[in-house]
């Protein structure tokens, strides 16, 4: 399978409630994967948003109702996003961003790239606030990270974001697809779903105006994020113990350096790894 | 109950004031007892009130969901007592449609001050009102940027003095005012958009009756209902409250018609 479309039937399996997304090469592919494929096999909703801006924003008031939600977008889109992601983080509501990044800056290439990595890792809106991120290498990894984000989101309340690049998008490879989750219609206390009697209301915000309330949401968040770097860091390692030159990357680049450095070890450099 | 409500409870508790067998109007269940932060005299409040009472007379508190903006009304979800959202300055009909189109069977507002909806805001509020969706939008126009101290609005009127036009907006420079509820009524999508106010006891009426009707027929799944209130906002007006309500009678109300723009049509 196409990896733009293998990651769009995993998200259908993983029972993703809704996607909303606005067009952008070469990212379409989720869209018009989903637009075709989702509703009518599951019920998932599927809009085509007039914005990135708005669909960033569908995706904030659909999260907050504790649904699986999830978005895709290319470099630009995801730059046009980070204001409405920036009040996710500090919402903590979960959900799945796909950037499939193209090169930049400004308006740049469709061809693949690695550029938009700082924004990814650093936060990339306004605030101190963190993604977790990943970076599949393979189509195959396209599909598992789909779970697995939705799990990560929910686990850590915490937006998601497979980034991921217009080669792995439009490259096909053979794929084994996980078998189909039913969306669930868990009610999460957090969640806005009506208010009966029985309860308090919930309110998803991300507005602290006292600066104790702020410092103290912006401890907890960092406290998170530690957590999560503590438990949630995924890498593979390749026949590095003994290694004397290790290459490290992410993504694309990973499957070239792990040629890379089959290469060097057929001519005889046994201490390069991956 | 979060803790500063609680307070105010106690407060009134003590005073007695709502213990009384005389009682004939009383605070909805759908409001909290939080006191409102907005000036006295402003639109703001009234406005709050009507959509809280519609929606207790509707018995509809359980499958409500309010999306409150980035303006004035930041803070609406500290005075319903509703499950509410947020949503960045701008972009609450968005946030309005993500909730809907997850929960359809569900009742959801969004609550919008002129500059988030009809300035940094235009492109979602007329794609989400071009799409029909089965929520209602309460748009509250006074002409003004409240919260950030009074500069110009899409809104404000032709030679309004505001802060960022500080010898009255010149359309030849700055637009003009922006009659975004008579654009949207040519939508397809949308089924009801009236204007209204609460300037007096008869507007207020019929301002509830309007959003009375959003609500049912958002209930009906008939489309999307677009109120428009046209208010006062005395303090960067920089008049009294009742100089404010003068204002407006005789400012914004000529340029900002009250009536309906778009009634369902009747069905045979
Ligand atoms: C992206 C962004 N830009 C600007 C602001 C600053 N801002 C907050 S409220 C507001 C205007 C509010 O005016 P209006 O929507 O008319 O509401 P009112 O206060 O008059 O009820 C602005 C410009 C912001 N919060 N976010
Ligand atoms: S600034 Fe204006 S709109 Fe805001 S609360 Fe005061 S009177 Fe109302
Ligand atoms: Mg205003």
């Amino acid at each position: 399978m196409k990896g733009n479309e293998a990651l769009a039937e995993a998200a259908i399996r993983a029972g993703c409630d809704a996607y909303f997304g606005y067009p952008i090469t070469p990212q379409s592919e989720v869209l018009e994967y989903l637009a075709r494929e989702a509703h009518a096999r599951t019920g998932m909703v599927v809009l085509q948003a007039e914005s990135e801006i708005a669909a960033i924003n569908m995706i904030y008031g659909a999260a907050g109702t504790g649904k699986k939600v999830m978005t895709s977008s290319s470099s630009p889109g995801i730059s046009l996003m980070q204001e409405g992601i920036s009040y996710i983080a500090c919402a903590e509501l979960p959900c799945l961003i796909v950037n499939v990044v193209r090169a930049g800056p400004g308006l740049g290439t469709i061809q693949p790239s690695q550029s938009d990595y700082f924004q990814a890792v650093k936060g990339g809106g306004h605030g101190d606030y963190k993604l977790i991120v990943l970076a599949p290498s393979t189509v195959q990894e396209m599909v598992d990270h789909v779970k697995l984000a939705f799990e990560l989101a929910f686990k850590w309340r915490n937006p998601v974001m497979i980034l991921t690049d217009g080669a792995l998008g439009q490259m096909m490879e053979k794929v084994e697809l996980f078998p189909h989750t039913a969306r669930t219609n868990e009610i999460y206390d957090w969640a806005t779903v009506g208010k009966p009697k029985t309860r308090e209301r919930t309110i998803i915000t991300s507005l602290n105006i006292q600066p104790e309330k702020m410092q103290e949401v912006n401890l907890h968040l960092q406290r998170k994020y530690k957590e999560i770097e503590k438990e949630e860091i995924r890498y593979e390692a390749i026949d590095c113990e003994d290694a004397d030159l290790i290459l490290v990357a992410f993504g694309l680049v990973a499957r070239i350096c792990k040629k890379a450095a089959d290469l060097a070890k057929r001519k005889g450099n046994q201490s390069c790894s991956v | 109950m979060l803790e500063e409500e609680k307070h105010y409870e106690d407060v009134i508790e003590q005073e007695s004031i709502c213990i009384s067998d005389n009682v004939v109007y009383d605070k909805p269940e759908t409001l909290t007892s939080t006191p409102m932060h907005y000036c006295p005299g402003c639109g703001h409040g009234v406005a709050h009130r009507l959509i809280a009472e519609v929606i207790a007379e509707l018995d509809i508190q359980d499958k409500t969901i309010g999306v409150a903006p980035v303006g004035c009304a930041v803070f609406a979800y500290n005075y319903f007592n509703i499950d509410m959202s947020e949503a960045a300055h701008g972009r609450a009909s968005a946030v309005a449609t993500g909730i809907k189109r997850v929960l359809p069977d569900k009742y959801v507002f969004s609550y919008q001050g002129d500059g988030d909806l009809a300035a940094i805001g235009t492109g979602e509020t007329i794609h989400t009102c071009n799409r029909g969706e089965n929520i209602l939008i309460i748009f509250i126009n006074n002409g003004i940027y409240g919260m950030t101290g009074g500069q110009m609005a899409p809104t404000s009127l032709a030679g309004m003095k505001t802060t960022t036009t500080p010898f009255g907006r010149d359309v030849g420079e700055a637009g003009y005012p922006l009659k975004i509820t008579e654009l949207i009524a040519q939508l397809p999508g949308v089924y009801y958009c009236t204007r209204v106010a609460v300037n007096t006891p008869n507007n207020v009426r019929r301002a509830k009756k309007a959003i009375y009707n959003g609500f049912k027929y958002q209930e009906l799944k008939k489309g999307l209902s677009f109120v428009e209130i046209v208010t006062n906002c005395p303090s960067n007006w920089k008049m009294t409250p009742v100089e404010s309500n003068k204002w407006l009678e005789e400012n914004m109300l000529p340029f900002y018609q009250l009536g309906d723009l778009k009634v369902p049509q009747k069905e045979n």
